[in-house]
């Protein structure tokens, strides 16, 4: 038989199917009332220490659940299972981010939640494209990583809603351009709120806990009172 | 890397398509690919070239066409092409919005067919 040589035009995009998975869960996210935190940054900026210093605090007013994603070992949901949180962890065995399907998988295994935090493997590059779904995206920058990493990293800091500057306690001990720093992303964007903090001295919390709480407000369409979280 | 996982989604879409196709063998793949996508070609070519091997893309060449980032002014509706991270509005100097330059777009294939499948 001849063969005829054939030309296919699809125009698809290539994180469709991450797309679609992230949207099921965003639904479904929607009639459980559940909000949806995606948490950000790369290996060592403090999320799970900013994790371990808020989720007491969290867990007195919402049923709070948290998905580590790592590549290995279970140590991050370890340390926060002492918290009152309900947290599974996620092995990615080498896969560099989260995808909704991964997050889809292990949804079931959680209690019924207020608040979901997914906390992204270590990484500014690779979890930037994929949607799980969440409701609002928080990216943890710490000082001791460098005061040029949001120009190094911009799509990162571009599709935040938040950016968390942690370990603000170490800025007397490194040379860090905080105002520099502040002005990118201000130009990247214009959007997001800046939240200055130090989880392990347990100061500046306050804003963070706030904005959790707005997230939280925004998607049960309602104004909560701010004191009952930050009190 | 997750360029991995962006090239199986790929094979996975563009095997789909051409098995419902009827089409036999891909010879090329097209690829867009935004200069802001965080997706590097060489990678991707890489990884293409591990996970084609025993598909319907196992011949196929990927041809990838880099997309540079574009801005647009809400003010006075310009749009350009900068590599800049952010960039004040060339015409009225206000800061523009960068619309363009994420993309990974699967543009389409080629391929043989030997029961004369379907283009569109």
């Amino acid at each position: 038989m001849e063969e005829k040589r054939i030309k296919v035009a699809l125009a698809r995009d290539l994180l469709q199917k991450n797309k679609t998975f992230a949207s099921d869960l965003r639904s479904r996210f929607a009639r459980q009332g559940l909000t949806v935190i995606n948490l950000l940054g790369s290996p060592g900026a403090g999320k799970t220490a900013l994790l371990e210093a808020s989720l007491p605090l969290l867990c007195r007013h919402y049923r709070v659940g948290v998905i580590e994603g790592d590549l290995y070992t279970s140590r991050d949901a370890e340390r926060l299972a002492r918290s009152g949180a309900a947290v599974i962890q996620i092995n990615t065995e080498g896969a560099c981010h989260l995808d909704a399907q991964l997050v889809g998988g292990v949804l079931e295994e959680l209690p019924e939640l207020d608040l979901l935090i997914i906390e992204n493997v270590g990484n500014l590059v690779c979890p930037v494209g994929f949607d799980l779904g969440e409701d609002a995206r928080a990216v943890v920058l710490s000082i001791s990583e460098g005061d040029d990493k949001p120009e190094k990293y911009p799509q990162t800091f571009r599709t935040a809603d938040v950016v968390i500057l942690s370990k603000l306690d170490l800025l007397p001990y490194v040379s860090y351009d905080l105002p520099a720093v502040t002005a990118t992303l201000a130009q990247l964007n214009p959007v997001a709120s800046l939240i200055q903090l130090s989880a392990t001295k347990e100061s500046g919390l306050t804003p963070w806990l706030l904005w959790v709480k707005s997230v939280v407000a925004k998607k049960r369409g309602g104004a909560e009172g701010c004191h009952r979280v930050c009190k | 890397m997750h360029e991995l996982s962006l090239v199986s989604a790929l094979v996975e879409e563009v095997s789909r398509d051409a098995q419902e196709r009827g089409v036999s063998r891909i010879t090329s793949v097209s690829l867009a690919v935004g200069k802001r996508a965080h997706a590097l070609p060489h990678a991707l070519l890489f990884c293409f070239d591990l996970i084609k091997r025993d598909t319907i893309l196992a011949a196929a060449q990927l041809i990838i066409e880099v997309i540079p980032p574009l801005f647009h002014c809400e003010s006075c509706g310009l749009s350009e092409t900068h590599d800049a991270l952010w960039l004040d509005c060339t015409c009225c100097g206000l800061p523009a919005v960068p619309t363009g330059g994420t993309e990974l777009e699967i543009r389409g294939y080629e391929g043989d067919c030997p029961r004369g499948g379907k283009e569109n």
